[in-house]
C-alpha cells in the first residue's frame, strides 16, 4: 500500500489539503469523498430568472431559450443514466422539458434553477429505468457483478473510454456511480432517490468502481 | 487503473452532451397552456387573512381565560402587585373608621343614620349589607384583589356617609 497526496480538484467541496491513501494498482472505494453537485451554481443566475418569469407568463420563446441553455447538461446526465441509449435519452430529455413547462410555477427562486432542473431530469430517467425489469434482477448482486465479463466490443488493446464502460455497468450500479462520481451527489441523496439505504449506495459504488478497474485492467 | 487515473478520466467527461437532433420542435408541440403559478402564491392573501383571524380569536379567548369579565384583578401578576397595597389601605381605613365609630355602638350608629334622613339610612343599609357580603367573600378568597378594591370603596362610602350624618 502506498500513501500519497494528490490534487483533489476533481470534485467540488473536497479539502484540497487532506491527504488520501490509495492502493497501488487498484481503486479504493473512495467512499470518504463526500461530494456536491460539481456543475451547479449556488443561485439561479439573472438570465435564467428573467427567462423563467417570461416563461411563466406563457412566453414560449423564453422557454426555448431556457431549453437551449440547459439541454446539454440535462441530456448528458440522462444519457449516462440510461447507458448511452441515445433514442431513449432523447425521448427522456424531451419529457423533462415538457414536465419543466408544467412544473415551472413550482420553482422557488431561492435555489439554483439548474440544480432543480437536473433533479427533475434524474427523476424522470430513474423512473424510466424502474419501469424496466427490476434493477436488482439485472445483475446488480455481489456475485453477478463480480462475474460480469468485459464488454465484448471493447478489446484490451482498444483506447479506454470511461463513458463506454460506465454505460456497460448494470443499471443500479451505473446509476449510483453516475450520480456520485460524475454528478457529485451524496450517498444520502442517492439513497433517497433510488429508495435504497445509504450503505447499499456505498456498496453499489464500491462494486461499480471495482468492476471498472477490472475492465480497465483486462 | 488506479485512483488517479480514474479521476483523470472522470474529469475528461464532458459536462454537456447535446442531443443529436434538435428536440425543441417536439417539445413545443407537447407544451400546453402557460405553466400554472404556485398554488400557495395564489392563496397567500387568503392564508394571511385566515391566520390573522385565527390569531385574533385565539388571543381574545386567551385574554378571557386569564382575566374573566368582572374580575379583572384576578390575574396573578396583578394580585401580586396590588393586594399588599390594598390591604394596607384597608387597614388604614379601618383604623380611621374605628377611630370615628369607636365611641358609637351599632344601635347608636343606626339611630344616627335614621336621624340623618331616610335616604341616608337606606344608603347606609345598602353599604352595610355590601360590606358584610364582601368580608364573607374575602374570607373564602383572601387573595382576590378585586374584592378588596370593592370593600375599600364601600368603606370609604360608609365613612363619607357617617361624616354626612354627623354634620346633618
Amino acid at each position: 500500500m502506498v500513501a500519497m497526496t494528490c490534487g483533489r480538484d476533481f470534485r467540488a467541496g473536497l479539502n484540497p489539503l487532506a491527504p488520501i491513501t490509495i492502493e497501488s494498482g487498484m481503486m479504493l472505494a473512495m467512499s470518504h469523498l463526500e461530494s456536491t453537485d460539481r456543475y451547479a451554481p449556488a443561485f439561479t443566475d439573472g438570465a435564467d430568472t428573467s427567462l423563467i418569469k417570461k416563461a411563466l407568463e406563457g412566453d414560449r420563446h423564453a422557454f426555448e431559450r431556457l431549453y437551449r441553455r440547459h439541454s446539454g447538461r440535462v441530456h448528458a446526465v440522462i444519457l449516462r443514466l440510461v447507458g448511452h441509449d441515445r433514442a431513449r435519452a432523447e425521448d427522456l430529455t424531451q419529457d423533462t422539458f415538457v414536465r419543466l413547462w408544467q412544473k415551472l410555477g413550482e420553482f422557488r427562486f431561492e435555489s439554483a434553477f439548474s440544480t432543480w432542473l437536473h433533479r427533475m431530469a434524474v427523476n424522470i430517467a430513474l423512473m424510466s429505468l424502474r419501469g424496466e425489469a427490476p434493477m436488482a434482477a439485472e445483475g446488480d448482486s455481489d456475485d453477478a457483478l463480480a462475474d460480469l465479463p468485459m464488454p465484448e466490443h471493447i478489446r484490451p488493446d482498444q483506447r479506454i473510454d470511461l463513458e463506454v464502460l460506465i454505460a456497460k455497468l448494470p443499471a443500479r450500479a451505473r446509476s449510483v456511480l453516475v450520480l456520485h462520481d460524475v454528478e457529485g451527489w451524496k450517498h444520502e441523496e442517492i439513497g433517497q432517490e433510488l429508495g435504497i439505504a445509504v450503505g447499499s449506495s456505498k456498496a453499489h459504488l464500491h462494486r461499480a468502481r471495482q468492476l471498472l478497474a477490472k475492465w480497465f485492467g483486462a | 487503473m488506479n485512483e488517479l487515473e480514474y479521476r483523470r478520466l472522470l474529469k475528461k467527461l464532458p459536462d454537456r452532451i447535446e442531443p443529436e437532433r434538435d428536440l425543441w420542435a417536439g417539445i413545443n408541440q407537447k407544451l400546453g397552456p402557460a405553466p400554472a403559478r404556485r398554488h400557495h402564491e395564489r392563496l397567500f392573501p387568503f392564508a394571511m387573512a385566515a391566520s390573522l383571524l385565527t390569531a385574533m380569536l385565539f388571543g381574545g379567548w386567551l385574554l378571557m381565560r386569564v382575566q374573566p369579565i368582572g374580575a379583572p384583578e384576578l390575574a396573578e401578576t396583578s394580585v401580586r402587585s396590588t393586594v399588599p397595597a390594598l390591604w394596607r389601605e384597608r387597614q388604614a381605613l379601618e383604623l380611621e373608621s374605628v377611630a370615628a365609630w369607636q365611641q358609637i355602638s351599632p344601635d347608636d350608629e343606626r339611630s344616627l343614620m335614621v336621624s340623618a334622613g331616610p335616604q341616608v339610612y337606606a344608603a347606609w343599609q345598602e353599604l352595610d349589607g355590601a360590606e358584610t357580603e364582601l368580608e364573607a367573600a374575602l374570607k373564602s378568597a383572601p387573595q382576590a384583589g378585586f374584592l378588596l378594591t370593592r370593600l375599600k370603596h364601600v368603606e370609604l362610602e360608609k365613612l363619607k356617609l357617617a361624616r354626612l350624618a354627623l354634620n346633618a
